[in-house]
């Protein structure tokens, strides 16, 4: 099942999320915010080499502590070098080897969203609760739609412990919301590349993390996920 | 063929109408329908407007092979006979859900990696 993490707007915890999903689903990260990369970096080949044609995509998947990611290079030249149009392909083999594949996306509504969320099954949003980043959401959902992509759920990060912004989400869109509140795990798991289960696994921030991965289960049970093979043919 | 199955509940002074479209063709069909009530019409929303289905008084849709899609309304007014009915069914031009999507992500802008933001870690 491949899931991709985005959002629309910058800094908003798609990376985090990616990484925290990637470690409860036990599946593969694939950081394919390929010119602007949060997750951490492994000492392999990269997404880059992969999308160039010089590394097959199981070639490049390292663990790195506890979750298995196929990371991003951070040169320019490498960036120029992909080619996104391979990138449907990469994933679609990743995903007939892991269970689950979680990929992180660029800010933005360019077409370097708009692939990995065509040829996902399911599609996880990120926002907090500022307006902004809320608009940048919906105009993402409404892409989701468009490329026939099923939301699986919205993880709304740094929500205040008390706040009805999780359940008016969920009526107003009727997509299953995670609030996933500010914390010094999440802070302490993004300074060091490490999902909350292994840097804090007391916090209640893991328990969101699990709730958010049942979330995304339940739509793979329910067979949700129109798969479409967009891009497959593109050489 | 499209078959269209509809049917009407009134409670507690609230007509609900609901149909069922179903395609039995080998190809995808946008059907057009029409509600026709005399008086106020409450279409479903979604988020803060109107479903995108609807418009006045006509819901458009795309139903492929095989599949049903439901859709209706509610009025405070007793129903007309019949309060929704089928207007069109065409066969979808441009086809399959990959034409369509590679027609939705050839209006994205382009990507390219922006020059001043790369680091360099290798």
């Amino acid at each position: 099942m491949i899931i991709t993490v985005t959002g629309g707007k910058g800094g908003v915890g798609k990376s985090t999320t990616t990484l925290n999903l990637a470690r409860e689903l036990d599946g593969v990260a694939v950081d394919a915010d390929l010119a602007t990369s949060d997750l951490p970096r492994g000492r392999g080949p990269d997404i880059h080499d992969v999308l160039a044609g010089r590394a097959a995509p199981m070639e490049a998947v390292e663990w790195l502590g506890s979750v298995r990611v196929l990371s991003c290079g951070r040169t320019l030249e490498g960036a120029r070098a992909a080619e996104l149009g391979e990138l449907p392909r990469a994933l679609d083999l990743l995903d007939r080897k892991y269970r689950h594949v979680i990929v992180d996306t660029p800010a933005g509504l360019a077409r370097d969203v708009g692939v990995p969320v065509a040829c996902a099954d399911v599609v996880v949003l990120v926002t907090t609760p500022k307006k902004p980043a809320l608009l940048n959401a919906l105009q993402t959902r409404e892409l989701a739609l468009d490329l026939d992509t099923p939301v699986a759920a919205f993880a709304l990060n740094r929500v205040g412990d008390d706040s009805e912004m999780p359940d008016r989400l969920e009526d107003e869109f009727g997509i299953p919301t995670t609030g996933i509140p500010e914390s010094e795990a999440v802070a302490a798991a993004q300074e060091t590349g490490a999902p909350v289960r292994e840097s804090d696994p007391d916090a209640e921030a893991l328990e969101r993390y699990t709730e958010l991965a049942h979330t995304v289960q339940e739509c793979e049970q329910r067979g949700g996920g129109a798969r479409n093979s967009i891009g497959n043919t593109e050489s | 063929m499209v078959r269209v199955e509809t049917a009407t509940d009134r409670r507690a002074g609230v007509t609900f109408v609901t149909a069922a479209v179903t395609n039995t063709r080998s190809t995808p069909q946008t059907v057009r329908m029409r509600a026709s009530v005399d008086g106020p019409m409450w279409e479903p929303q979604s988020g803060s407007g109107r479903s995108p289905e609807w418009g006045e008084e006509t819901w458009e849709a795309t139903v492929l092979p095989g599949q049903t899609r439901g859709t209706g309304f509610a009025t405070p007014v007793e129903p007309t006979e019949p309060a929704i009915e089928l207007v069109s069914v065409t066969r979808q031009e441009g086809g399959d859900a990959a034409t369509r999507q590679a027609a939705v992500l050839a209006e994205l802008d382009d990507w390219s990696p922006p020059s001043e933001i790369m680091t360099d870690e290798r």
